[in-house]
């Protein structure tokens, strides 16, 4: 499966490989699949929580960071992280999921002083998981956590970090004028929501992790990722026009371009479906 | 009305401006603005005909004749969608 | 003229505040002796203009309706003798009121239609809330406004009722006062039963939708200790973005239920603990009478000019009872609506309720007087209350003062100040707050 999963990077002229989970450093065979990657001429970028068994941090510290790199998602106090950040130094980008507005980033860059990791800090927002069972960030507080980061980029750029944002960051959680100042890094605010392609253990490819109830399909043999991501993107297309907020639809920067409207999974969580006759019956709407 | 609900396939947010109804199994968005929003609000919480015309009444500054009439017509336009079956 | 300044007593250093200037700082003793004249200079600017009671046309920032004063539960310290049948909005009326501030918001330049809804319990009423919603969608859209429609409810409803009031409401204010055994007593539905699992369901509802989101906790001294405690679990089972907190006003019903109001040095310091939890999780603490953001001569609908729709057609400034105005001897009545859209706003009856704002003897002297600016002009402030600080007073000025200091980045300084007693007495019953009288 993994090498039908090379096979299809290699026809869809992407240059590297992903590897994801769960925690991927868990896979028996990960040195393997690393290898297996590498040997394809693939670059490869690990996902992964920082809790490593043994063979996998020594199989990553083997490569150097050209070839490998390990994105870390980190919270403050997570001590059993730091031996992964000391034995793999630079090939460590840190990432951060904001699932709350109350966040305080400046560890991060403490803890990339401190272990020599690389000047990269990726942020994400946490999203509704297909079921929402997850704890996630509503929508609403995104302008409380746009603010809270807009203050915390001047400390980054101070320290020679360069920021960068996962899908799902829209224009208007930040305060005016923080955009143009992040340069090319708000170049994905607003537009970076389309089909990932996450290629799951059972042969299955979905859009992404969130909208794997919605679209999702074998992993084809003969076609590309083009093709695979523009049937999810017409598959997808008429929750497009949601947007995470309910003003999203009349939004200036919806219609002429800059903004999508946020992650397609929180906008479909504003959707409703309505009740059965019998449901309706037993709701009893009109009683207080 | 009682006998009219949302079709199973079709689900549905509120925007600002009305209501979009995406049908899920084409994957058509239909943005529905006022008064058809408030129409839309009612059947899909099982209201009878009669009560849905006398709050539409309200909103839409219509008499009753006016108002059924639009309910009807509403409710024909949804059916002929497919974004509305009979209970 | 050389701008006043006020200094009140903190420890052994005195916290000087210049509202005007929106300027604070904290100084010794030493410098409030030698240099007042010193301070005074250092405030370079014109100050902002002393706030007045409006004038000119009336100018609301939001329609008030009332659907009716019916109401499904019977909470322990409510005196609107609320009862499950009460009389009922037309909802032709609604219509009117919202077609009127629509018309006056699109007059005059506003990018928003703003309706609230008050009561009784609103959804006692859920035809006419029905029209208002829908009507205000409607004309908003139709005048190229955007609807802002916010709720006071008490949250006792089924879950597809829950879900349409986070789907169509942009702000839905739940009155939820804490946990399972707080609820329950204080907010009773009929027949002895609680309104706890209700009301926390329709909290887990409205945390999921699209709308914004407060508690209003009624605090009283059965429940001031646990307020930190509330607000911790709040945060962790919901998705509030604040949290206000008011503290219990005596009626005969809430003497009857034996629940009676916090001590005021008490509420002042747990309420201050509690803020804290509730920053650490992201949502924004709120005691009204302490925001000190901009000068104000009301934080209350009256003198606000807001206009408030009772069900018989008669609009008031303010959402409580008439009765309870006029034991005052106020009249807070600005005049009439009819179904048909007739509207009669009497200006000298609009130039009588704006004056009441004015000239509150008991705040002359003290530091929050363009803050809390009183507070409630029908139970606070009304003409002929007492010219002494009372409970409402006390933990005003101790929860500014700790405000101001926290403002500075004086955080622990205000934590100790709410620790300490003596020191709270020190700085919350003075004659004058003035720096001359320092």
């Amino acid at each position: 499966m993994f090498q039908k999963a090379l096979d299809f990077l290699e026809r869809s002229g992407i240059g590297e490989a992903r590897l994801l989970g769960g925690e991927p450093t868990l896979h028996p065979e990960f040195p393997r699949l690393v290898q297996l990657a590498l040997e394809r001429g693939l670059r490869v970028q690990v996902f992964s929580n920082g809790v490593m068994p043994e063979p996998a941090l020594r199989c990553l510290e083997s490569h150097p960071a050209e070839r490998v790199t390990v994105a870390i998602n980190t919270s403050p106090g997570d001590a059993g992280q730091n031996e992964a950040f000391a034995r793999l130094g630079n090939r460590v980008a840190l990432s951060f999921n904001i699932n709350t507005p109350a966040f305080k980033p400046a560890f991060l860059l403490r803890l990339i002083r401190r272990h020599g990791l690389s000047p990269r800090i990726r942020f994400g927002l946490a999203h509704p998981a297909a079921d929402a069972s997850n704890r996630f960030l509503h929508p609403l507080r995104y302008q409380a956590v746009g603010t809270r980061l807009a203050g915390f980029l001047e400390a980054a750029r101070a320290a020679g970090v360069e920021v960068s944002f996962d899908c799902g960051f829209v224009p208007c959680m930040f305060p005016p004028g923080i955009l143009d100042s992040l340069g090319p890094a708000a170049s994905g605010i607003g537009s970076c929501c389309s089909p990932i392609l996450d290629i799951l253990p059972d042969g299955c490819v979905v859009s992404c992790f969130p909208l794997a109830l919605l679209a999702r399909e074998p992993l084809p043999e003969g076609e590309n990722a083009q093709a695979l991501r523009g049937r999810f993107t017409a598959k997808l297309s008429g929750y497009r026009r949601l947007g995470v907020f309910r003003e999203c639809g009349a939004c200036e920067a919806r219609q002429s371009g800059p903004c999508n409207g946020g992650c397609l999974a929180a906008s479909i969580g504003r959707l409703r479906r309505g009740p059965t006759a019998r449901q309706i019956q037993r709701l009893g709407y009109q009683s207080v | 009305m009682t006998e009219y609900q949302a079709a199973e396939h079709v689900r549905w947010a509120v925007e600002a401006g009305g209501v979009v109804l995406i049908d899920c199994a084409t994957g058509a968005a239909t943005t529905l603005g006022y008064p058809q929003a408030a129409i839309w609000d009612f059947l899909t919480r099982g209201e009878p005909e009669e009560q849905i015309c006398a709050k539409l009444c309200a909103i839409a500054s219509l008499d009753p004749a006016a108002a059924r009439a639009l309910v009807r017509e509403t409710v024909a336009a949804l059916r002929d969608a497919g974004l509305v079956t009979r209970g | 003229m050389a701008p006043r300044l006020f200094a009140v007593p903190v420890f052994d250093k005195w916290l000087v505040y210049a509202p005007l200037h929106r300027v604070a700082a904290l100084v010794n003793r030493a410098a409030l002796q030698e240099f007042p004249e010193e301070l005074r200079a250092a405030l370079a600017g014109e100050p902002e203009p002393e706030p007045h009671p409006r004038q000119g046309p009336v100018s609301p920032q939001f329609l008030g309706l009332v659907p009716t004063r019916a109401c499904n539960l019977s909470c322990a310290y409510c005196g609107f003798g609320a009862t499950p049948c009460g009389e009922q909005m037309d909802p032709r009326l609604a219509a009117a009121g919202v077609d009127w501030m629509a018309d006056f918001a699109a007059r005059n330049g506003r990018r928003t239609l703003d309706v609230h809804f008050f009561g009784g319990e609103p959804f006692a009423a859920p035809e006419v809330v029905d029209v208002a919603v829908h009507r205000t969608r409607a004309v908003a859209a139709e005048k190229g406004l955007l609807p802002n429609l916010e709720v006071a409810t008490n949250g006792v409803y089924t879950e597809a009722r829950a879900r349409w009031v986070g789907d169509y409401f942009d702000t839905v204010v739940l009155s939820f006062d804490g946990l399972r055994a707080v609820q329950d007593r204080h907010r009773p539905a009929g027949g002895g039963r609680g309104s706890f699992d209700q009301v926390a369901g329709t909290a887990r509802v409205l945390s999921a939708s699209p709308a914004e989101v407060c508690f209003r906790v009624c605090v009283a001294r059965n429940n001031v200790e646990q307020l930190a405690e509330t607000v911790h679990w709040f945060a962790e089972e919901f998705r509030p973005s604040s949290i206000d907190f008011e503290t219990l006003q005596p009626t005969p019903e809430s003497e009857l239920a034996g629940l009676n109001p916090p001590d005021p040095y008490t509420f002042a310091a747990q309420f201050w603990k509690a803020r804290r939890a509730a920053r650490e999780h992201g949502v924004e603490p709120v005691y009204a009478a302490a925001v000190t953001t901009e000068p104000r001569i009301s934080f209350c609908p009256v003198g606000n000019d807001t206009l408030i729709l009772h069900p018989n057609g008669r609009v008031s400034a303010c959402y409580l009872l008439e009765r309870d105005w006029q034991a005052r001897g106020l009249d807070l009545n600005l005049g009439r609506m009819g179904a048909g859209g007739d509207v009669e706003l009497p200006e000298e009856d609009v130039h009588r309720v704006r004056q009441l704002a004015a000239g509150k003897p008991r705040c002359e002297n003290c530091f929050c007087r363009w803050s809390c600016a009183g507070g409630c002009h029908v139970n606070h402030s009304f003409p002929g209350c007492s010219s002494a600080y009372d409970d409402f007073c006390i933990q005003t000025r101790l929860i500014t003062a700790c405000s101001l200091l926290d403002g500075l980045g004086l955080e622990s300084m205000a934590d100790e100040l709410a620790l300490d007693q003596e020191e709270m007495q020190r700085l919350a019953v003075r004659p004058s707050d003035w720096l001359e009288d320092a």
